[in-house]
């Protein structure tokens, strides 16, 4: 294989260490900001015995998920959230003059090293999820989750192949809040919203729901292959589109 | 001599808004369309190099960024080294080195020789083969001071040299500049001007540039092509329309006059000023452009 991702991963590894204050700033704010969310979401499921019928298990079952969906989606795919900032500016031009293909180096060209600090809350919580025999669940639905926040975050991201902006599109933000929480709070409405337009339930709770039902593994499964389908059309139709900047 | 870049019918339009006030452009924004590119045809032979000359908004850059892949063209074919650039980029790509003036593809934050090694294995030039490489291009592009020290930090100059041997690593057939000197000064300038001479003389390779300033490639290209408004007014030798006058400056009476006349026609009016007060210029090629501008 091509050996461009390991020097991806050298590239970023030395350009860390050229900013290590930095980094390890961002790296200590990250760890205390997640543990004040998740003490405070498991300590309020865990006095009031879950919510609705997820119990207080599901609920650390769900956020586990949905933190190394996160370390994995942010973390090691940091290119995807420059994505629009690109497209705008015409920087996305330094990855058309390669011989590569574009989407896959703009996955692979940053890893953001902070996301170190997402580590010590993700064995916290599989601590307190005390379930062994899960681990496997929770690594396979993690990288799913990742699979799903970074594919509908793209094609936010796509907007401004088609349309002119000067500004990002922020979509993040209400996808982590529907993720935050278990759907038994949501009514029908808010649930669809936060399963399928953003789909934050998806990251966390969905494969909650399929250990629930099994036949929402058909809806979850299909909702990824979709996303697929979708990103791979309208990525390849934006890149025709793309209109670079004016200078 | 073969064809190497073949262009017909090159079109490209922009559809920009048009402001008519800010109620307006909120609720109903009307839209134009600008043609960047109107109908550009052209060819290059293996191994010329050709400067694209134009005034700012010509069309240069959206040019370049079609014969590059970057953007697809509305109109017109474009075969370039025996691809079609936007439709079978990936391959076309391995042998084209585009460097863009206005925009470095460096990484900022990591060394020139980071750089290399990254940018090397996009294109299998990686290990023992670079270092070799680059040692071999010392001849021609000394990069050897500051190779190891981060991007961010070096000079235009510098950082242009170092882009331009990230592209030589992997002996592009063609290399495609975009206004590479902007912001040099006349001494950078000169001295990238030369280098570009030597790396088509030494390595055979096709390059066109662009530029808004005719007379900083006047010693390089013998073939210009001017756009303006996306079209082409010139495609010819430089030679051709460089001027068969001069201006003339002198000292009459204590008041300074300048004149524009036929080179042949100067020693004879020499003979009647007084030869002291003298100086005798190039007229600016910006204004013989601006014949073909009109
Ligand atoms: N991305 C873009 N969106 C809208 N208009 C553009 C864009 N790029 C270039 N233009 C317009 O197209 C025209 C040609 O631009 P360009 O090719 O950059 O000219 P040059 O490189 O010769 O200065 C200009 O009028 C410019 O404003
Ligand atoms: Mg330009």
């Amino acid at each position: 294989m091509d050996n461009y991702f390991i020097q991806y991963f050298k590239t970023n590894v030395k350009g860390m260490a050229e900013f290590r204050l930095n980094f390890l700033f961002d790296m200590i704010s990250l760890l205390v900001v997640n543990s004040a969310f998740y003490g405070s979401v498991l300590y309020l499921a865990y006095t009031n015995n879950g919510f609705g019928d997820y119990s207080f298990k599901d609920i650390t079952l769900g956020l586990s998920i949905m933190q190394l969906g996160y370390i994995l989606g942010i973390g090691f795919f940091k290119g995807v959230f420059d994505m629009q900032e690109n497209i705008i500016s015409g920087t996305f031009d330094s990855l058309l003059i390669r011989p590569i293909n574009s989407f896959a180096h703009m996955l692979f060209s940053r890893i953001d090293f902070k996301v170190i600090g997402e580590f010590p809350p993700l064995i916290i919580l599989l601590f307190i999820l005390n379930d062994i025999s899960l681990l496997p669940f929770v690594l396979f639905f993690g990288i799913c989750s990742a699979v799903i926040f970074n594919l509908s975050t793209c094609l936010v991201n796509c907007i401004p192949f088609f349309i002119e902006m000067n500004n990002d599109i922020e979509s993040f933000d209400i996808t982590a809040n529907f993720s935050n929480y278990p759907p038994s709070i949501f009514n029908d409405f808010m649930k669809f919203l936060g399963l399928f337009i953003f789909p934050g339930l998806m990251i966390s709770f969905g494969p909650v729901m399929i250990l629930k039902d099994n036949s929402f593994a058909f809806v979850y499964f299909g909702f990824i292959a979709i996303l697929i389908i979708a990103f791979i059309i309208v990525y390849n139709l934006g890149l025709k589109k793309y209109r670079s900047a004016g200078y | 001599m073969s064809e190497i870049i073949k262009v017909t019918g090159l079109v490209k339009h922009y559809r920009v808004k048009e402001k008519k006030g800010i109620l307006k452009d909120l609720f109903s924004p009307e839209f134009k369309n600008i043609s960047a590119v109107d109908n550009i045809s052209f060819s290059i032979d293996k191994g010329e190099i050709v400067g694209f000359i134009g005034p700012n908004g010509a069309g240069k850059t959206t040019t370049i960024k079609m014969l590059t892949g970057i953007l697809h063209p509305d109109f017109g074919e474009i075969i370039s080294n025996g691809f079609v650039p936007y439709k079978q980029r990936k391959n076309y790509l391995k042998k084209v080195g585009v460097v863009f003036g206005q925009r470095k593809s460096m990484w900022p934050e990591i060394s020139v020789m980071d750089n290399l090694e990254l940018i090397g294995s996009f294109y299998n030039v990686s290990g023992i083969k670079l270092k070799d490489r680059i040692k071999e291009l010392g001849k021609l592009i000394d990069i050897s001071d500051f190779i190891n020290q981060p991007f961010r930090k070096l000079s235009l100059g510098q950082q242009m040299k170092a882009e331009l041997v990230s592209c030589l690593v992997y002996k592009p057939d063609i290399l495609f500049l975009d206004e590479p000197t902007i912001g040099m000064d006349i001494i950078a300038k000169f001295n990238f001007i030369q280098l570009l001479k030597k790396i088509n003389g030494d390595e055979k390779t096709t390059i066109i540039l662009t530029s808004h300033d005719l007379s900083e490639i006047e010693n390089l290209c013998k073939r210009l092509i001017i756009i303006n408004h996306g079209k082409l007014v010139y495609d010819g030798d430089f030679s051709k329309i460089k001027p068969d006058e001069v201006i003339i400056k002198w000292e009459d009476k204590g008041e300074i006059k300048e004149k524009r006349m036929k080179k042949n026609k100067v020693a004879k009016f020499l003979e009647k000023i007084d030869i002291d007060t003298v100086t005798i210029k190039e007229i600016p090629v910006e204004e013989i452009i601006k014949e073909f501008y009109k």
